[in-house]
């Protein structure tokens, strides 16, 4: 489903993304890990085709990121850090919207804005404005924008940081809903995220990826605290001062 | 075609329930009632010198409808900046341009379909003043052309505007710096032929030519002239051009 080769991205003289290759495969739930600052967002914008990649390049559902952006945003649901609501729109129109920009016939748009609607629980909030609603739901109405064209890819750039409990509780059962029908990516720096959801794992690790794998191979032997410490040291300088190691494992 | 209609029709309910529009609007019909007002008294008493003229005709448009008119474009000066501010700026500031970019929608329709949008209010807040210049046709015997023509003239003034002003906008994230900007550089804009008297006999042509309100003038005379038809068209061009390129310059910065 998604094949990096080589992916780089520099800011000016800043190398957030240090050419990474991995390979994802269709209907794997995969935690993207690491620490805030490691280049997770940035590898998701190269991959939604948001930003375009300095090097290297990455194909998503066979179609180049560079060559064919069309192609890969129609295959894509996505949901950026903050939500991308507009404050005076209602729910249902917002989800009509954009169904409508993602290319979802006429003929089919009511029946996919109150699918997604549904499956995201939102029947009764669908006529407020999307000011109006708590954090948690404005997170599932970003989450409904992701799916409501079913794309085969769905990539979510931390989608429980800043809720509460039992909002997290909720978003977890739809995005384990979600890997029946689709491939999820899901970026996080919270680790039980992972360790519930996600069938694979991949953790960068200041802009490179210090560890990948299937979670049953990789938590055989270890924990997953364990491997993220070590694959989060193992990319530091060997001098680093032990303020920064303390850093790390807050 | 349907991207583009798709973000002008959001772009117009926006406007609508949310209050900038309304607050907007409500400032243009109040400016140009006011100065409509104004005229129409000024227009009276040199009515009333005329009557021991007999060889004076004062003419409603020469004296009503034209200065009106001409009021009209420095109000939209001001007033457009406010309209087109947000446009591209509060998507990138709120997150939503992360959303319309990965959709698959170009950079073109993106930036036609904001302009389109907004085109549509500023159409809406115009013909709303026509009403004034309107009650002169019903009640009173002015030239009829002059005024339709002009208003299109008007029209076409606030659209190349309203293009420049997304352009802007399409340079920052913030609706405040792109609001003053847009302000500065249209006032600039408006007034370039002002060096114009000073200035060489070749480039005294040049910014004549550039200045928006000497290109309405054939409008408020009733006529539709191609070279200024061509000019406010081209305007619009530009506009559109510069958001387009500056918004696919930042996705490589």
């Amino acid at each position: 489903m998604i094949k990096a080769e080589g992916l780089r991205k520099h800011y000016g003289d800043v190398e957030a993304v240090k050419g990474i290759s991995f390979e994802i495969s269709k209907g794997s739930v995969v935690g993207l890990l690491g620490p805030n600052g490691a280049g997770k967002t940035t590898t998701i914008r190269l991959l939604t085709t948001f930003l375009p990649p300095t090097a290297g390049t990455a194909s998503i559902a066979g179609f180049d990121i560079r060559k064919q952006a069309a192609e890969v945003r129609r295959n894509i649901g996505y949901l950026p850090e903050t939500p991308p609501l507009y404050p005076e729109m209602r729910v249902d129109e917002y989800i009509t919207f954009v169904a409508k920009l993602k290319g979802v016939a006429r003929a089919e748009l009511s029946a996919a804005v109150e699918k997604a609607i549904t499956r995201c629980s939102l029947v009764e909030v669908a006529h407020k404005l999307c000011s109006q609603l708590s954090k948690g739901y404005k997170q599932r109405v970003g989450l409904a924008q992701a799916i409501v064209h079913e794309p085969p890819l769905i990539i979510l750039d931390e989608p429980t940081s800043g809720l509460d409990p039992a909002q997290i509780i909720e978003i977890r059962r739809l995005i384990s809903e979600l890997k029946d029908k689709h491939t999820v990516v899901l970026s996080t720096h919270i680790l039980s995220e992972v360790a519930e959801n996600c069938s694979e794992l991949i953790i960068i690790a200041d802009g490179s990826i210090a560890l990948s794998g299937t979670m049953q191979e990789l938590t055989a032997e270890k924990s997953l605290e364990q491997l993220f410490l070590q694959a989060v040291f193992k990319r530091k300088s060997p001098d680093s001062s032990p303020e920064q190691s303390a850093q790390v494992r807050q | 075609m349907r991207n583009i209609l798709t973000i002008a029709a959001r772009e117009i309910r926006g406007s609508f329930v949310t209050p900038l529009a309304y607050v907007v609007m409500a400032g243009f019909l109040l400016l140009s009632g006011f100065f409509f007002f104004t005229l129409l008294q000024q227009f009276n008493a040199v009515l009333l010198q005329a009557a021991m003229m007999p060889d004076l005709h004062p003419s409603l448009n020469e004296w009503v409808v034209t200065p009106y008119f001409q009021t009209l474009q420095i109000v939209l000066i001001f007033l457009l900046p406010v309209m087109t501010m947000r446009s591209l700026a509060e998507e990138k500031s709120s997150g939503t341009y992360e959303l319309l970019a990965t959709s698959p929608i170009s950079t073109v329709e993106l930036v036609f379909g904001k302009f389109a949008g907004a085109a549509v209010v500023v159409a809406i807040m115009l013909g709303l003043s026509f009403v004034f210049p309107g009650t002169l046709i019903a009640v009173a015997d002015p030239e009829a052309a002059p005024i339709y023509v002009g208003f299109f003239g008007l029209l076409l003034f606030a659209w190349a505007f309203t293009a420049l002003g997304v352009a802007v906008s399409s340079f920052t994230k913030s609706q405040a710096v792109a609001g003053i900007v847009g302000l500065v550089l249209f006032l600039l804009f408006f007034v370039i032929d002002a060096p114009a008297a000073k200035a060489g006999e070749g480039v005294a042509e040049v910014l004549r030519y550039l200045a928006p309100s000497a290109q309405c003038e054939m409008f408020m005379k009733g006529v539709i002239s191609s070279t200024s038809l061509v000019y406010f068209l081209s305007l619009i061009a530009l506009g559109l051009f510069m958001s387009v390129r500056v918004l696919e310059a930042q996705r490589w910065r």
